[in-house]
């Protein structure tokens, strides 16, 4: 079953199922299957079962360590309820992007290409780091791959105590802003940032 | 936190030295169980072995959770507990990374009938059609419906793509007797109302 909710998604499979799967985490070495359709039966419904409380659960005779188990689902949806109050980071504008960068630099050691993975707010999503070799005109499939997977609209492309100057590496830049148009994702900038010195490809008019 | 990523951890691994380090490992990468649950990679078939059991336990946990919230909607009018109805559609779609709607269908009384999650969409846009909207209130015989779309980038308030959508919903709807009762927006942060932003052609 466990390949069902890979391959197809757990919203496949019926209240018994999810729960003999769910309590398989905690017996681990027993068919889980009569335990779940009598614990269904017994309260009458996945709901009903979820919603109890430790005492009635314990009334049923399930052990503290199944009673815990069967928390979570509620745990989940409670934390699923509250709203975020965190502001997400923001990378809108070049002063926040610099601020930014200056931070993620202290990191780098060495020089690496970041990958800033942005939503429709600009807001950071992640950022993907690729080996420094990286020539991005036959890395695209793997940047797109990256960007669609996280569900990126947007991105920026940073050089990390970069070798080359920004007028050797703009034309990269402009190639991976041309491919990632067909897949609705705008290339907003190109960056190079070392030690004491930063370079903006747009504001240098290079894209 | 600590505790909830140590329960987890303690029916994945079985080794208490384990579990620390499992329960340390989540701490450290997810900001809140819900982050944990929204954070498993999307691309199900190709998850290395050593990290099978826990998205799977996540996946179950999630849809649990989906099947726990669609329990506690009151069984009578939906209208009359407005909170505990946002509670829901939080728990069914505030974080999601895509875009996705969803219809309530009600009857007179304002009972749910069904709640149909349509087409999921690209990131950013879901496309919907006023006369499939209307074709299903008639199959299902609703009175009303309330739409629901979630905006992943957190903006909360429609865009004017939004407020055409629904106009022309609202005017498909009309000519059949249906009532478009309200449309929500669900973001992380909050819960927008069309009809409280006063943007129904009634209004």
């Amino acid at each position: 079953m466990r390949e069902r909710i890979l391959i197809h998604g757990a919203e496949t499979l019926a209240d018994y199922e999810l729960l003999e799967v769910l309590l398989f985490y905690a017996i681990p070495r027993r068919d889980t299957n009569p335990q779940a359709k009598a614990l269904l039966t017994a309260f009458g419904s996945l709901g009903r079962l979820l919603q109890s409380s430790q005492a009635k659960l314990k009334q049923h005779g399930l052990t503290d360590r199944l009673i815990t188990l069967l928390e979570l689902p509620v745990l989940v949806a409670r934390s699923l309820m509250e709203s975020d109050d965190d502001i997400p980071l923001q990378l809108g504008n070049a002063s926040a992007l610099m601020n930014y960068l200056k931070g993620t630099l202290q990191r780098m050691h060495e020089p690496k290409i970041g990958l800033i993975c942005l939503d429709s707010n600009n807001s950071l999503i992640t950022e993907k780091l690729l080996p420094a070799s990286s020539n991005l005109h036959s890395s695209h499939r793997l940047i797109a791959q990256h960007l669609l997977s996280c569900h990126a609209t947007a991105a920026i492309i940073v050089y990390y105590h970069s070798q080359s100057p920004a007028t050797a590496l703009a034309p990269e830049i402009r190639g991976l802003k041309l491919a990632l148009q067909t897949l609705d994702i705008l290339v907003h900038e190109g960056v190079l940032i070392g030690d004491g010195w930063y370079v903006s490809m747009s504001e240098s008019g290079l894209l | 936190m600590e505790e909830i990523f140590h329960r987890v951890a303690s029916f994945i691994v079985s080794s208490e030295e384990a579990r620390k380090e499992l329960a340390k490992h989540l701490l450290l990468h997810h900001e809140s169980l819900a982050a944990l649950i929204f954070d498993q990679p999307t691309d199900r078939k190709n998850i290395a072995k050593e990290n099978i059991s826990l998205a799977v336990f996540c996946a179950v946990l999630k849809e649990l959770a989906h099947r726990y919230g669609r329990a506690l909607l009151p069984e009578g009018n939906l209208l009359e507990q407005p909170d505990v109805l946002k509670d829901y559609l939080m728990v069914q779609m505030a974080r999601e990374k895509v875009e996705q709607f969803r219809i309530l269908f009600l009857n007179q009384k304002n009972y749910l009938i069904r709640d149909e999650v349509q087409n999921h969409g690209t990131t950013n846009h879901v496309s919907v059609y006023p006369r499939e909207i209307a074709k299903r209130c008639l199959e299902l015989k609703a009175t009303g419906i309330i739409i629901v779309h979630n905006h992943p980038s957190g903006q909360v308030n429609p865009s004017r793509s939004d407020i055409i959508m629904t106009q022309n919903i609202e005017k498909a709807l009309a000519v059949i007797d249906i009532k478009l009762i309200d449309h929500f927006i669900i973001t992380k942060k909050a819960q927008t109302s069309f009809r409280q932003l006063g943007l129904f052609d009634d209004d």
